[in-house]
């Protein structure tokens, strides 16, 4: 089964750097075929990261007015829920990334989004601990979807 | 009376930022056009005072996601004139390759994904990819072709990490070069399709008088080195910028607007590079662009978009070039030893003309720092051009007017990011009241 677990930001921009700390904590332990990409946000990249995948996960940032360290777990098929301004610091945002996944018929068997809500996204290399504790509840839940 | 019409857009799509255009026209005759950049100011200049030297091209190339390696070379080249080190030899070629890497890239992102979608009638790249599926495809594989050239010239694709002032950290083998030339020959071909692709555009019908500013060599086609030179008589070595154009600050934007001294507006870009060197063009890419119905000089800052492919097919050949003539310096650096001085860096970002100048102390420090980047030497003429397309199509209706404006800025990919960030677009009609 082709796996691929994408994590979305920049870690020099605080809880930005979510998806990026989150695959630092999933090496070693998630299968080695499961191909883990860090990514800062660029289209091309994201369809390149899940084209030809049978299941694709991406970690990013949210800000859509929830508690900070709110995790939200949405099937990215469907698009991402209008109020998420998530990629907010991207050049072309995740949205964008999953319709134009459609318009080229590229998009994975199962594509699933944990977003986590980010408390602040201002320069800095250090997570908020609301943000740095749902990591760890990212990495579990992304270590047990990769071996089902 | 018809009284006011107003349109008002929050943000204009696909340009790089945040900036506002505001038009005003009163009794159907354009009274006053205003492109600003309301980002907050980026202290880059006040927060390399006091730096080292060394710390300026990877500072600087965070002032852009998208033309890092512009900050760099220039940031190097500012550097190295300052002390007097010459990087010649494959270190050079390394620099023109890593700089081909960005073009490709950074154009190729533009022409297909940001620029296309609105000549073809499509709001974005998303709803053009359901149309033209096989098109965007080809521009995501080319745009990973400059991508791919970046990451191993550079460490990596954004940001790079491996250039430095007198060379790089580490140069790459022959095979690790060599590895590129497959998908680089594919991309000599897309990008003369891309080409063909564009020229079948319709473009509006706007000729300008540009005074066009790039970089000139006598024998390549600019990335790092020459003089600047301009079609209304200036050619003037890059150390002497601050003699010739001047900035400016405007009240109601956050980039400094630049002119020429004694004569105003200018153009940089790749309507400026073409036109002042297009004889140094790949005969190949000199004759896709007679191909596509381009003379040697182009003033239809619509057409920047055929200039930009032709540009890219130029930067692919250059880097087969480069790759095939390669042999690994012995060193991946210069030595050199830093000294009180002045240095000036010129080179040519995707956008335009990059001018860096630096003063150092004795102990390599820096004292004082100027970044001139091309979007801010291209917002008057972008007004220029907005007032003209706006004269000319003053009758057009708001939806139409507003696509051909927001085109003509697009016409610039203007880096609003790097010139100091959305387009709020408002158009103002009113009849004078007496």
């Amino acid at each position: 089964m082709n796996q691929v677990v994408i994590g979305v930001g920049n870690r020099l921009r605080g809880d930005d750097a979510v998806g990026p700390v989150a695959l630092d904590r999933l090496a070693g332990r998630v299968d080695t075929s499961v191909r883990l990409i860090e990514c800062t946000g660029d289209v091309s990249k994201l369809i390149d990261a899940w084209r030809g995948a049978d299941r694709a996960v991406v970690i990013d940032a949210v800000v859509s007015g929830s508690e900070p360290g709110t995790l939200h777990v949405v099937d990215g098929r469907h698009g991402v829920p209008s109020r998420w301004r998530a990629g907010s610091t991207h050049l072309i945002g995740l949205s964008e990334a999953i319709e134009l996944a459609w318009a080229l018929e590229v998009m994975p068997q199962e594509l699933t989004i944990f977003g986590v809500e980010a408390e602040a996204v201002t320069p800095g290399e250090t997570l908020s601990d609301a943000v740095d504790a749902a990591v760890d509840n990212i990495v579990e839940r992304v270590a047990e979807l990769t071996h089902a | 009376m018809n009284g006011l019409r107003q349109i008002a857009v929050d943000y204009l799509a696909r340009v790089e930022g945040e900036g506002s255009l505001k038009v005003t026209v009163v009794d159907g005759q354009v009274d006053d056009v205003q492109f600003s950049i309301f980002e907050p100011p980026r202290f880059f200049e006040a927060f390399l005072r006091g730096r080292q030297h060394t710390e300026a091209p990877d500072i600087t190339a965070r002032i852009c996601g998208i033309c890092p390696i512009a900050y760099q070379m220039s940031a190097v080249h500012a550097m190295e004139s300052a002390f007097g080190v010459e990087v010649g030899g494959a270190l050079r070629e390394l620099r023109r390759l890593i700089y081909c890497g960005e073009w490709i890239e950074s154009h190729t992102l533009h022409v297909y994904l940001l620029h296309a979608p609105g000549f073809l009638g499509s709001p974005s790249a998303v709803h053009m990819a359901k149309d033209h599926r096989d098109v965007v495809e080809q521009g995501l594989r080319l745009k990973k072709v400059g991508n791919e050239i970046m990451r191993v010239v550079g460490g990596r694709e954004i940001h790079p990490i491996n250039v430095r002032v007198g060379g790089f950290y580490r140069v790459p083998t022959r095979r690790e070069l060599e590895a590129l030339v497959p998908e680089l020959e594919w991309a000599r071909d897309a990008a003369e399709r891309t080409i063909r692709f564009v020229a079948g555009f319709h473009y509006p019908d706007v000729e300008q008088d540009f005074e066009l500013v790039s970089l000139s060599h006598p024998d390549e086609y600019p990335f790092n080195e020459g003089r600047i030179v301009s079609n209304k008589g200036l050619d003037i070595a890059v150390s002497e910028f601050n003699d010739h154009f001047t900035e400016e600050h405007v009240a109601r934007s956050n980039a400094l607007h630049s002119r020429i001294k004694g004569r105003g507006a200018y153009h940089v870009g790749p309507l400026a590079r073409y036109g002042l060197n297009f004889e140094k063009l790949t005969p190949r890419a000199r004759d896709l662009a007679v191909e596509a119905g381009l003379g040697p000089v182009v003033r239809n800052p619509f057409q920047s978009i055929i200039v930009r492919s032709v540009e890219v097919l130029y930067a692919v050949e250059e880097a087969l070039r480069i790759i095939d003539s390669y042999t690994p310096p012995e060193e991946p650096c210069v030595a050199y030893r830093p000294r009180a001085a002045v240095g000036h860096g010129a080179s040519e970002a995707p956008r335009g003309m990059l001018y860096h100048r630096y003063a150092i102390d004795d102990d390599g420090r820096i004292l004082d720092a100027q970044i001139t980047p091309p979007t801010a030497q291209n917002q008057l003429t972008i007004e220029d051009d907005l007032r003209v397309v706006l004269e000319q199509h003053i009758d057009l209706p708001d939806d139409e007017l507003q696509w051909l404006l927001e085109q003509t800025i697009r016409n610039y990919d203007p880096c609003i990011s790097c010139a100091t960030h959305f387009l709020d677009l408002q158009i103002e009609r009113k009849e004078r009241t007496t």
